[in-house]
């Protein structure tokens, strides 16, 4: 446990150091001591909100796998949104609509199904084309809007891949 | 050479943003606007990151400009989220999924 | 005169369309084109920054990227329930 908390710490300096000295691009050692000192201050946060025992958040690193479709996402759908500029700059009535699609655990409390509605939520919301409005815990089912109709369901389960 | 790719990566930056604003703009609802609002969040910091990093490799200007990009992208989906469950609940009074969806629940991909 | 600031001229003239938004609609899409506002604002700081080859003008840029997600966000939650 107390390991745990060291290594959380430590990852969380280190992390924190690193983005203070790229922020100020500088290797006066009076930089080396400032970053070290704010770095641990914020470490120290992280650490205490850690310890609260609210939050959970631990998605491992095997969700980076989906970033590579996930940008192709990105690209594809603003390429889709050119001729919906198009057709509604020439009087036409752009109108997306909600989906909802079958989710499982999206009631459940366990902190593996927190992280992943969480990450979802966010995944999901990234690409133009849909985005996550919210789970419905009791029928299982997260709902989704939608701008341009596809055949398919958008993407919503974007860890299993 | 240098300036040529800068050239392009900003012109194809502007370009997307301008999409952007002028699908805002021509679409009648708000959650219909609010997908307009990814390609200048996702795609135009990119690429105007990428070309503060051609014109200048590894510099403070670089790391920064990749910051901010790094910090609008990973905000704005946020905000897109929490922007459609506020346009949700303000129509509805709570937060719930409609009968005519659950009508038409669809399987994942 | 460089790209860098053609640029920026060009990206803030986007803005015109939001402001018609704002001016004409609810307060929902006033909160969207407020957000892409927001995006556009701080994207313009950026390449000034790089025009002008001033350093400090990122940090505003990066400032303006965390406060702005912060006063969408918050708008947001008060157009929620309160509002």
């Amino acid at each position: 446990m107390r390991t745990g908390r060291v290594r959380f710490w430590l990852s969380w300096w280190i992390v924190l150091f690193v983005l203070y000295l790229l922020l100020v691009f500088k290797t006066e050692p009076a930089e080396f001591v400032a970053g070290a000192l704010a770095a641990a201050l914020a470490a120290t946060g992280a650490t205490l909100v850690r310890e609260r025992g609210d939050i959970r958040f631990s998605p491992g690193v095997g969700w980076l796998r989906m970033l590579p479709a996930l940008a192709a996402e990105v690209v594809t759908g603003t390429v889709r949104l050119v001729p919906l500029v198009w057709r509604a700059a020439r009087g036409e009535r752009i109108r997306g609509r909600m989906r909802a699609i079958r989710f499982t655990g999206a009631g459940a409390t366990d902190q593996e199904s927190a992280t992943r509605r969480a990450l979802e939520k966010f995944l999901g919301s990234v690409a133009p084309n849909s985005f996550v409005v919210g789970f419905d815990e009791r029928h299982d089912v997260v709902v989704v809007h939608q701008l341009e109709q596809t055949e398919e369901p958008p993407r919503v389960d974007w860890g299993a891949s | 050479m240098r300036d040529v790719v800068v050239a392009v990566l900003l012109t194809l930056g502007v370009a997307t943003a301008l999409l952007s604003c002028a699908g805002v703009l021509l679409m009648h609802d708000a959650l219909d606007r609010l997908h307009f609002t990814a390609p200048a969040s996702t795609l135009t910091p990119a690429l105007f990151a990428a070309a503060v990093l051609v014109e200048e490799p590894l510099s403070s200007a670089g790391v920064k400009a990749v910051l901010v990009a790094l910090v609008i992208t990973i905000t704005t989906p946020v905000l897109t989220h929490a922007t459609a469950r506020a346009a949700r609940v303000r129509a509805h009074g709570r937060w719930k999924v409609e009968s005519e969806e659950l009508e038409r629940v669809e399987d994942p991909r | 005169m460089n790209a860098w600031l053609i640029a920026a001229t060009v990206l803030l003239a986007g803005l015109v369309p939001l402001l018609v938004v704002c001016v004409r609609h609810s307060a929902l899409d006033t909160l969207v084109a407020l957000e892409l506002a927001s995006t556009i604002t701080t994207l313009a700081l950026l390449l000034l920054a790089q025009g002008y080859r001033r350093d400090p003008f990122f940090d505003l840029a990066l400032v303006s990227s965390v406060l702005s997600f912060a006063g969408a966000l918050t708008f947001a939650r008060f157009l929620e329930r309160w509002v």
